[in-house]
């Protein structure tokens, strides 16, 4: 049974990407191992220019909202039927995500999981960064989700394009019997 | 139904290779595709004739295609012997290594004769040509022997490598009927106290075989681990493959090249 790594925000998760992994985990017969990233240090120093009062703890202040999203994640897991594992990384986030993305057989990300709280456009910088640098496939969490019931491959004659559709065969056999479509970028 | 590829040069023909597909075929149905390679690197000619001694260098002649026919000839009568689905490729437009590399793009597992795969090409085994070709190749690789025992276990080397891991996660994915499969795990470095990221290591193992069990060995790998392998008997070696130069890692060069020539046992090799 492969291995879904879910990457979530610890701040803020998002139960749209968790509804997906889900539907995926149950799939393939696959539990979650949820990956949260907290980027203690760069929102350290956001939070130390924002306020002067620096007695409140923000180290401590982060640790409750990670439990408190850790707890939010394990609830909608028993709900959704799905066993889960929990990673907190605490360093630096986007090494330690690829680090854990070798030891995974499919990454599932949020398109706009950020850092950096404006708006960066339906793919943030560090959801652009994961793709580039992932050492297994990537899938990007969809908004809204139902169910899926076409396929479509994209090809352009490189051999990335080829790679993705047989990762995408050998990890989600199940799904051999939907509708296919292949659209090349003149179409 | 996997496509398997199985490559062969214009003046030789695997058995060891044919019966490793005709195994896999009978495990699970494959399609086979008898890939007859064209000939050698033009470019390269002269360096292979330097560096190897003058070596015979084969080039498409009268007599080599004729060879070639006769390849092709027993490969369609095997196939149809043993009931499997097959098709031959041997029109081309590029020169073999090239060729190996838009064929196996799409294809899932290229099998190679370990032994004779342009063996002209080099006096030492396995030969510089086998190396790039590995390299070529844009889908995994299993290297088999002319004379060997079908695998009843697996044993994985790991030294913390991404293609390590990656090779590892391809075998997975071809083969998952091998999850019960006897399968070890070895990671071996010199004064080394753990296995790196060994809990991530074993999360994504443990779904993927049934019956893992990992070890270490405080030894010198390139001592210790020849003479441990040749007690790891019908074993198949899956290993990330080495670079082309500068590899400091635990499995390196020569190890693996030792594995090729000396052990004798098939070896499943991926890298991206």
């Amino acid at each position: 049974m492969p291995k879904i790594l879910l990457a979530i925000d610890h701040i803020d998760p998002d139960k749209d990407a968790l509804d997906f992994v889900s539907f995926l985990a149950r799939l393939i017969g696959s539990g979650i191992t949820a990956v949260f990233l907290e980027n203690i240090s760069a929102e350290e120093r956001q939070y130390s220019v924002a306020s002067s009062n620096k007695d409140h703890g923000f180290t401590d202040q982060c640790g409750v909202s990670t439990e408190i999203s850790i707890n939010w994640l394990k609830e909608g897991c028993v709900q959704r039927d799905v066993n889960y594992k929990v990673h907190r990384n605490l360093g630096v986030p986007l090494s330690e995500l690829i680090t854990e993305s070798r030891f995974a057989d499919i990454l599932v990300v949020n398109g706009d999981i950020s850092f950096n709280k404006e708006v960066e456009g339906a793919l943030s910088g560090l959801a652009k960064d994961i793709l580039k640098k992932s050492e297994c496939p990537v899938i990007i969490s969809p908004q809204l989700f139902e169910a899926i019931d076409e396929l479509i491959f994209t090809y352009d004659g490189s051999a990335s394009s080829v790679f993705a559709m047989k990762q995408f065969t050998y990890l989600f056999p199940k799904l051999y019997d939907k509708k296919k479509g292949n659209h090349s970028p003149g179409e | 139904m996997k496509k398997v590829i199985l490559a062969f040069d214009a003046s030789h023909f695997s058995d060891g290779a044919f019966e490793f597909a005709r195994k896999l075929n009978e495990i699970e149905k494959i399609c086979l595709v008898g890939v007859f390679l064209p000939q050698v690197e033009l470019a390269n000619l002269w360096s292979h004739a330097k560096a190897a001694g003058n070596v015979f260098i084969p080039m498409i002649g009268c007599q080599n295609v004729e060879q070639m026919e006769e390849n092709i000839n027993r490969f369609e009568k095997q196939c149809c012997d043993f009931g499997i689905k097959y098709k031959v490729n041997k029109k081309f437009t590029n020169l073999a290594l090239k060729e190996l590399e838009d064929q196996s793009r799409f294809a899932d597992l290229v099998i190679l004769g370990s032994e004779y795969f342009f063996e002209q090409m080099g006096m030492h085994h396995p030969n510089d040509y086998l190396e790039d070709a590995l390299h070529a190749v844009s889908c995994p690789v299993i290297l088999v022997p002319e004379k060997f025992d079908f695998p009843e276990s697996i044993v994985l080397a790991y030294d913390g490598s991404y293609n390590s891991v990656f090779s590892m996660k391809l075998f997975c994915y071809l083969f998952p009927e091998c999850r019960n499969t006897k399968t070890l795990l070895v990671y071996a470095r010199e004064n080394d106290n753990d296995i790196p990221k060994n809990d991530q290591l074993e999360e994504l193992l443990n779904g993927h075989f049934n019956d893992l069990s990992l070890i270490k060995i405080d030894a010198d790998p390139s001592k210790y681990l020849r003479t441990w392998l040749e007690d790891q008997k019908s074993a198949l070696f899956v290993c990330g493959l080495y670079g082309r130069s500068g590899f400091s890692q635990l499995f390196k060069k020569s190890f693996v090249r030792d594995i090729i020539a000396e052990h004798k046992v098939p070896i499943f090799i991926a890298h991206k």
